[in-house]
């Protein structure tokens, strides 16, 4: 993480800065960490570690007890495919495959370091415009192979 | 009982208790049976389990018996059809996710004959194919529940198991998140690398980031193997007992001044199964460390042929009878004048074999007795209490250790040198009291910690001072002893701006230093060798015990092997001398003033007398050119005693025996016999008669009157002005040779085994990753170490814990190289990366 994102140390010892060292800060500064970064950098639990005196491994137990925390970055861009009935009849399994192949994402791998996540529902409830698939946030209903390469094209714009 | 006892009803019947013990352990201690998986002894109740609940008269709810303390007139109900339902509905939950077959099975009595068939059990697993089997506390809770069935289809949790640390092996679908391991390494031991990770049905036990507990910074002390109810942990590599009967070995472990008392598992055909800390002076927990129950297991295995006398002649070497080297060696020894005749033990030998060795040169009228003593310590604090006419205490008992609101080390890391020190300190120590270390190299009991003072190598003195300076105007007691206006007046002299230049210490730093030993009264400081194994220890020793009396504290030095107060006892009285190098010993021997040489262990000797014979548990090292070997038992069996931190001698208790165990001579034995063959008759004390050696007053009547050591002028101030710091050439760097005691009768734990080689390698140079990364070096890189005196090839490591332009090595003594390095203790070297 620390290659790519150089001021990382120093955003971290703003927020540190900001917060007085006491162990019952701990959770409030991991709140903080995570709308700086949208995640918990493996470098600011550490640090969380240092600065409040609690074991690395307290800190841990601590981020996975709450499941408000993240401890992976949030891709930037989310493509959710329905795999209702409806959606499935209309061919959603092709869709997906499709998807991730015009991606280069794999298949039903959620996280794989990239700025882009597919996942599968099992229904959207909007079976009428199936086959549906949500582009960050967006429904996107009767998707052929043509509009596919449409989102994909807008998505790799956007970026 | 003497002392105040609480009268309560258990079951009807009418029992004692101490004040303040819980139902739990009251019912233990009368042999009442409360199933629990999850109390600790001598730790807060954790309560999770909830088996334990028992029924107390007037109480609306069940209570868990291990968190309620007894009172007078409770009547207490452990066991019901109420209760026992109850019990078995909890327990149930657990098993869901347990591998259940074996527990459920309603064939088990018959289990031997079926399980040849393989068919018993739908999937192979579950207690037939269990280490833990027949040992297990989760089978006998299920046992005295009788439980037949489980509410819930078992899931299997399908976790991944940890297999890539060595010695720990843990598979999480076995565990039944008590949480005693959790407990034990951060309450206990101080270590907190395990926590619950997760939440609801993810729950596990895990490190940070899931890391291995190598890389997590795990000490391997083994607690949590020690307290873990099922096979969820457990230890590598260890004989399955199943059916075959274990024997039991309890022995003191030699390896450092916690003489922890272990146990050694053999099974049937003598192989040694595992060794473990014994349950003797609290839980077993309590004791042991990665050292003795896995390095030196390893070490003991390597060894794996029980090593012949061996005598030679006419240069062959020939196996012997223990009868025909002795007759050989009492032959030898008489052609030699008493004068040419030396004697050395080595540092692990046995107290008694300490002893018998000073009687049998008393009774050679030999004069050269020596003990090898690298450290050479206790020499150095002796010399310094003499010349100054002070004296620092020796050892505290623990209840003194507890008295101590405010703890202080200097140059010493109690969990590796002081196990049983730490142990007492930890509870107070997480518990509030004030904790300051002060240390310029790698300390793990400086971890967790946010007050460790990381002076300049070698400026120990400059920040000692630093904080005196403080303490002088802030300090409450009133400590007016002699000198303590030249004291005054010898401070004010010192530059506060130098002193902090000097020890690389920020004013702000030695202020809340300062603070945190102002904190608590009294203050406790314990300093170790490292602080003396450096050119100005005397410096060092000065402004530390005005420090400690500016504050009223005790002041203690921290030796890392028992063995050295005795040491200390038997110079007093015989002509004992310490050799810390082979240096003296070697020119001794080349203009021929030592011609014969009896070593008892191992050391590095470059020169060879006329004639030399070894007495070692294994043929290594010196023993390949003796004269005459003759093998020594080991550890395992020589049982003790051991003199421990506390000044106490410590017995093993009683041995029963190894399978096919001829009756072997003790260390001591053999000098014994040696010396009968000799005309002598070497009496040995008993145990208590050596623990009277050990409680003998020393030094200065305790009437001495205190006084404070005038301040050496400013410019003897240890390495003033010797490293400037900004003048510092890319790749040279101060190290700092720390101690190693991972080693046993001259075989080195990492040498002889990968997984302790993946814990502390003595071939590892710590750096800090930043100028390493500065220097373009990566973690695992190999590179030689240029010193003055020669050149060591190590391998790169790297911790946040050491501060840039210092390097931390924590040599094995195999070569005289390294034991002049040690001596040093601090040096400059360079480094070139190999080729
Ligand atoms: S841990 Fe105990 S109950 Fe579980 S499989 Fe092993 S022996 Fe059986
Ligand atoms: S071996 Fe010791 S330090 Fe390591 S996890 Fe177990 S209890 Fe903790
Ligand atoms: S690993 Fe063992 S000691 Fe730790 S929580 Fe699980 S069952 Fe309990
Ligand atoms: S090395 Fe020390 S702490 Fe470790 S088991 Fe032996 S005596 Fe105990
Ligand atoms: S032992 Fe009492 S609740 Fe577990």
């Amino acid at each position: 993480m620390m290659k790519n994102e150089p001021n990382l140390k120093d955003r971290l010892e703003r927020l540190v800065a900001s917060i007085p060292a006491g162990r019952s800060h701990l959770i409030l500064f991991l709140h903080r960490v995570q709308q700086e970064f949208g995640y918990l950098p493996e470098e600011a639990l550490a640090r969380a570690a240092e600065y409040f005196t609690v074991s690395p491994a307290e800190v841990y137990g601590v981020v996975t007890f709450y499941s408000a925390f993240q401890m992976k970055p949030r891709p930037q861009h989310e493509l959710v495919v329905c795999h209702g009935t409806a959606c499935h009849v209309h061919g959603a399994e092709a869709i997906h495959t499709e998807l991730a192949r015009l991606l280069g994402v794999e298949p039903g791998k959620e996280d794989q370091g990239k700025d882009v996540t597919i996942r599968r529902v099992n229904c959207l409830g909007c079976c009428a415009l199936a086959p549906v698939v949500v582009v960050d946030g967006e429904y996107q209903g009767r998707v052929t192979r043509n509009s596919l390469e449409k989102i994909v094209e807008r998505l790799s714009g956007k970026k | 009982m003497s002392g105040p006892v609480v009268r309560l009803k258990i079951n009807d019947r009418l029992v004692q208790a101490r004040p303040g013990m819980t139902v739990l352990e009251c019912a233990r201690s009368h042999g009442i049976f409360i199933p629990s998986l999850c109390d600790l002894e001598g730790l807060p109740a954790f309560a999770g389990c909830r088996l334990c609940l028992v029924e107390i008269a007037g109480r609306p709810h069940r209570l868990p018996a291990c968190q309620t303390r007894v009172e007078e007139g409770m009547e207490v109900i452990t066991t019901s059809e109420e209760l026992e339902a109850l019990r078995r509905s909890t327990l149930e939950l657990s098993l869901s996710e347990h591998p259940n077959f074996c527990l459920l099975c309603q064939e088990k009595a018959n289990c031997d004959e079926l399980k040849m068939t393989m068919v018993k059990a739908l999937e192979p697993g579950g207690c037939l194919f269990c280490p833990k089997d027949g040992n297990c506390q989760l089978q006998q809770v299920v046992e005295y529940l009788k439980v037949k069935q489980v509410a819930y289809e078992f899931e299997d949790r399908g976790l991944r198991l940890w297999q890539d640390d060595p010695f720990i092996a843990h598979n999480p679908n076995l565990c039944i998140l008590c949480g005693r391991c959790v407990r034990v390494c951060s309450e206990v031991r101080g270590e907190k690398v395990l926590s619950f990770i997760g939440r609801g049905s993810q729950t596990a036990i895990g490190t940070f980031f899931q890391r291995s507990l190598l890389q997590a910074d795990c000490s391997f002390c083994g607690a949590c193997l020690e307290v873990c109810p099922t096979a969820a942990l457990e230890e590598k590599g260890v004989l399955v007992a199943r059916g075959r009967q274990i024997y039991e070995q309890p022995f003191i472990c030699p390896l450092c001044s916690s003489a922890c008392e272990l146990r050694a598992e053999f099974v049937e055909e003598g192989k040694l199964r595992r060794i473990g800390p014994a349950p003797v002076e609290g839980p077993a927990f309590r004791s042991g460390c990665a050292r003795g129950r896995f390095g030196l297991r390893e070490v003991l295995e390597a060894q794996l042929t029980r090593s012949m006398p061996l005598v030679k002649g006419n240069g062959l070497e020939q196996p012997a009878s223990l009868e025909e080297a002795l007759a050989a060696a009492a032959a030898a020894l008489k052609k030699f004048k008493p004068q040419e005749i030396g004697l050395v033990a080595s540092a692990q030998v046995s107290a008694p074999g300490l002893l018998a060795l000073a009687e049998l040169a008393g009774a050679l009228k030999a004069d050269n007795l020596f003990s090898f003593y690298p450290e050479g310590f206790l020499d150095r604090l002796n010399e310094f209490e003499r010349q100054n006419g002070i004296r620092f205490e020796r050892s505290l008992t623990r209840q003194q250790l507890h008295q101590g609101q405010t703890f202080f080390l200097v140059d010493t890391d109690l969990k590796a040198e002081g196990l049983a020190y730490w142990l007492e300190l930890w509870p107070e120590i997480s518990g509030g009291a004030g904790y300051l270390v002060l240390d310029p190299g790698l300390n793990r009991s400086a971890r967790l910690t946010d007050h460790h003072l990381q002076c300049r190598p070698g400026k120990e003195a400059q920040a000692l001072l630093g904080l005196l300076k403080r303490l002088t105007w802030q300090a409450s007691e009133l400590s007016f002893y002699h000198g303590y206006h030249e004291l005054l007046d010898s401070l004010s002299k010192l530059s506060a701006e130098e002193l902090q230049v000097e020890s690389g210490l920020r004013a702000a730093e030695l202020d809340k230093a300062a603070a945190v030993l102002l904190s608590g009264h009294p203050a406790l400081i314990l300093f170790g060798e490292r602080l003396l194994r450096q050119p100005r220890w005397r410096e060092n020793l000065t402004a530390l015990w005005n420090l400690g009396l500016r504050l009223e504290a005790r002041v203690l030095p921290v030796v890392s092997r028992g063995q050295e107060r005795l040491l200390e006892k038997l110079k007093l009285s015989s002509g004992l001398r310490t050799i810390s190098d082979g240096l003296q010993l070697e020119q001794d021997i080349r203009n021929g003033k030592i011609r014969a040489l009896y070593v008892l262990g191992d050391l590095p000797l470059a020169q060879k007398p006329d004639w030399l014979l070894v007495q070692n548990p294994f043929k290594t090292g010196l023993a390949e050119r003796a004269d005459i070997f003759l093998p020594s038992v080991s550890c395992l069996e020589n049982g003790g005693p051991g003199v421990d931190l506390f000044g106490r001698v410590k017995m093993a208790s009683k041995i029963r025996g190894s399978p096919g165990g001829e009756n072997r001579l003790s260390e001591a034995g053999i000098i014994i016999k040696l010396a009968g063959l000799l005309g002598v008759e070497l009496k040995l004390p008993s145990s208590a008669e050596l623990q009277d050696i050990m409680a003998e007053p020393e030094g200065l009547k305790s009437d001495q009157e205190l006084t404070y050591l005038p301040l050496p002028s400013p410019d003897r101030l240890p390495g003033r002005g010797i490293f400037p710091q900004p003048e510092r050439t890319a790749g040279e760097v101060e190290v700092i040779v720390g101690q190693n005691l991972d080693f046993y009768a001259g075989i080195s734990m990492a040498e002889v085994s990968s997984g302790f080689r993946g814990l502390n390698n003595p071939d590892w140079l710590w750096l800090n990753p930043a100028e390493a990364a500065s220097l373009d070096l990566r973690e695992g890189q190999q590179v030689i170490l240029k010193t003055a005196d020669g050149d060591l090839s190590l391998e790169i490591r790297l911790s946040r814990q050491i501060q840039p332009g210092v390097a931390v090595v924590n040599l094995i003594l195999d070569t005289s190289l390294k034991l002049r390095l040690y001596g040093r203790g601090l040096f400059k070297g360079k480094l070139r990366v190999t080729s």
